[in-house]
């Protein structure tokens, strides 16, 4: 699937980043140039992070 | 999606002055460490110094000037300006907005990513950042998960 960070500037000028299509820690990392550029207001992980860390468990745990 | 996150972005005084020069407002900079006096109430009051100040002139229906001070120490740029007046709000808005952009723009070049402008609704804007190289950044990722 094709990696991404989906960003939106308000009207106000706030910045709205969605990280799409990287499951898992690697999100994180994903979109850390953003995170600098000021306060976070808001953060959360979305349904696919969990998910995607859950597929990778299932992976090593079935070697 | 796997992440969301909301900023409210740190104001940077070079990213300001190119915002101002892409929308066309005119403003003063200080030179060196000559700050640039402002005023309020129509030029009768001295309100501060600032390192960069758009004239109450610029902003139509404002009762001042408006100044955005860098702090030395901190680096924190604070704003000082007359928003309840005017088309001020809907002109400090424009400048955070393309202030913003500037911002993400140059940082998205430094970490190694493209943005691709997409249609926005309203006055929102909207980027895709893709990285230059997703393969390569995101093999050692790939390699923890795979053990």
């Amino acid at each position: 699937m094709n990696e991404y960070v989906d960003i939106t500037i308000t009207e106000d000028g706030k910045i709205e980043a969605h990280v799409r299509g990287v499951k898992g820690p690697g999100c994180e990392g994903f979109a850390k140039w953003l995170q600098a550029l000021g306060t976070t207001d808001e953060s959360h992980r979305t349904p696919d992070y969990f998910g995607g860390s859950q597929q990778a468990e299932r992976l090593r745990t079935s070697r | 999606m796997s992440i969301y996150r909301k900023l409210t972005p740190f104001i940077d005084l070079s990213c300001l002055e190119e915002a101002l020069r892409r929308l066309g407002i005119p403003h003063e900079k200080a030179q060196g460490s000559q700050l640039v006096t402002y005023y309020s109430w129509a030029g009768r009051t001295e309100r501060g110094q600032a390192d960069l100040v758009i004239r109450q002139v610029h902003i139509s229906g404002g009762v001042g000037d408006m100044g955005f001070l860098r702090d030395p120490v901190t680096g924190k740029v604070t704003v000082d300006a007359d928003l309840a007046h005017g088309d001020a709000p809907q002109k400090y808005n424009r400048i955070m907005q393309m202030h913003s952009r500037i911002l993400v723009e140059r940082a998205a070049q430094r970490a190694g990513f493209r943005l691709v402008e997409q249609p926005g609704k309203g006055r929102v804007l909207r980027l895709q950042a893709h990285p230059l190289d997703s393969g390569r950044r995101l093999e050692p990722v790939r390699r923890a998960l795979r053990g």
